[in-house]
């Protein structure tokens, strides 16, 4: 009787772990009609278990899967604007410090009568003066009175231009903003 | 996708879980969400489901220490006041097996279901529930007892 105590608990353990029994409590179970009785009941408990598990089942509500996704796919859009270090804000600020770097490089780099008086006092264009008098006689190079006058006619267009390349900036800024910034922009 | 592989039996776990369909749904989308949020974290060694079953029942746990399970209508119940006959078979189905064993210690019944109704091995169960397989051999062991119990005053009566 104690034996079959044990021999029940290696039958309950094998059928949980669906492990096939040792021989030797086979052989038990073959000639012990108590034994054999129980793991008939427990093969049938566990089939019937199995068996209604499926009907069991509750159904999830219709609209289970679409709220998952939705919040799936919230929670992707979050996480690569946060990876790609996207802030409305600092784009906004960056783009503006980018127009306003490059007007100021336009207007340092296309500056007329600054690139005159530095041309008058360069080594390189007193040495054109002084020494290559045949290059002079070949070509008529302009003295330092005349990019003066030059300079001081370029620097209305000058200004015409810049102020076209700040429109043309404004309106770039204006295009970025209505297309690639969120509303509150 | 995963999310359709295994939205069911997911809800149906928490399902049994909880008692409560508002609660089970709840927690099958933070299970999600949180599954697709530690993707890296899992280990391809493990059964994709288990990870996935442990977080469900991590989340189930975290869900109810802040907030306590609302009690919701039973079907059985709702039956019973609407219409006697809808009441008669509500009482057979209260008797079948997995309603039987509701009435076992929630330990108990959470691995019998892990067991025949997800079919996860007593391995797979362990890392389930953050225990050790010796505990769930018992566990499983001693719900197969009691429902044997329960299950034996119809089977001699008929």
């Amino acid at each position: 009787m104690i034996f079959c105590w044990i021999y029940k608990q290696v039958i309950a353990h094998s059928l949980d772990a669906n492990r096939a029994l040792p021989e030797r409590i086979q052989s038990h179970v073959r000639s012990c009609p108590e034994c054999r009785g129980f793991q008939e009941s427990e093969i049938r408990l566990t089939e019937r278990l199995i068996g209604h598990a499926a009907r069991h089942s509750e159904t999830p509500p219709p609209f289970l899967h679409g709220k998952i996704v939705a919040a799936l796919d919230q929670d992707s859009r979050r996480g690569e604007a946060e990876r790609s270090g996207f802030r409305p804000g600092w784009s906004a600020a960056l783009v503006s410090l980018s127009l306003v770097l490059i007007s100021a490089l336009a207007v340092h780099l296309f500056q007329p009568a600054r690139i005159a008086s530095e041309l008058d006092h360069s080594p390189e264009t007193q040495a054109v003066s002084t020494t290559d008098e045949s290059l002079r006689s070949v070509v008529k190079l302009p003295d330092v009175e005349m990019l003066r006058v030059w300079s001081q006619n370029l620097d209305q267009p000058l200004e015409t231009e810049l102020q076209s390349v700040v429109h043309d900036a404004r309106q770039t800024f204006q295009f970025f903003a209505q297309n690639f910034l969120p509303d509150q922009f | 996708m995963l999310v359709e592989q295994f939205e069911k039996r997911i809800f149906n776990f928490l399902y049994h879980f909880t008692g409560n369909s508002h609660d089970a749904e709840d927690i099958t989308q933070e299970t999600f969400l949180k599954a697709y949020q530690n993707m890296h974290r899992y280990d391809s060694a493990y059964a994709f489901a288990t990870w996935l079953f442990t977080i469900a029942k991590r989340t189930a746990i975290s869900h109810f220490r802040s907030k306590k399970p609302s009690e919701e209508l039973s079907a059985d119940t709702e039956a019973d006041l609407a219409d006697p006959s809808a009441a008669l078979e509500a009482k057979e189905e209260r008797v079948s097996l997995w309603n039987l064993a509701k009435t076992l210690k929630s330990n108990q019944y959470e691995t019998l279901w892990l067991r025949y109704g997800e079919g996860f091995s007593i391995a797979e169960i362990a890392q389930v529930m953050n225990t050790n397989q010796i505990h769930v051999k018992v566990l499983l062991h001693r719900a197969r007892r009691h429902l044997a119990k329960r299950l034996r005053p119809p089977t001699n009566a008929s």
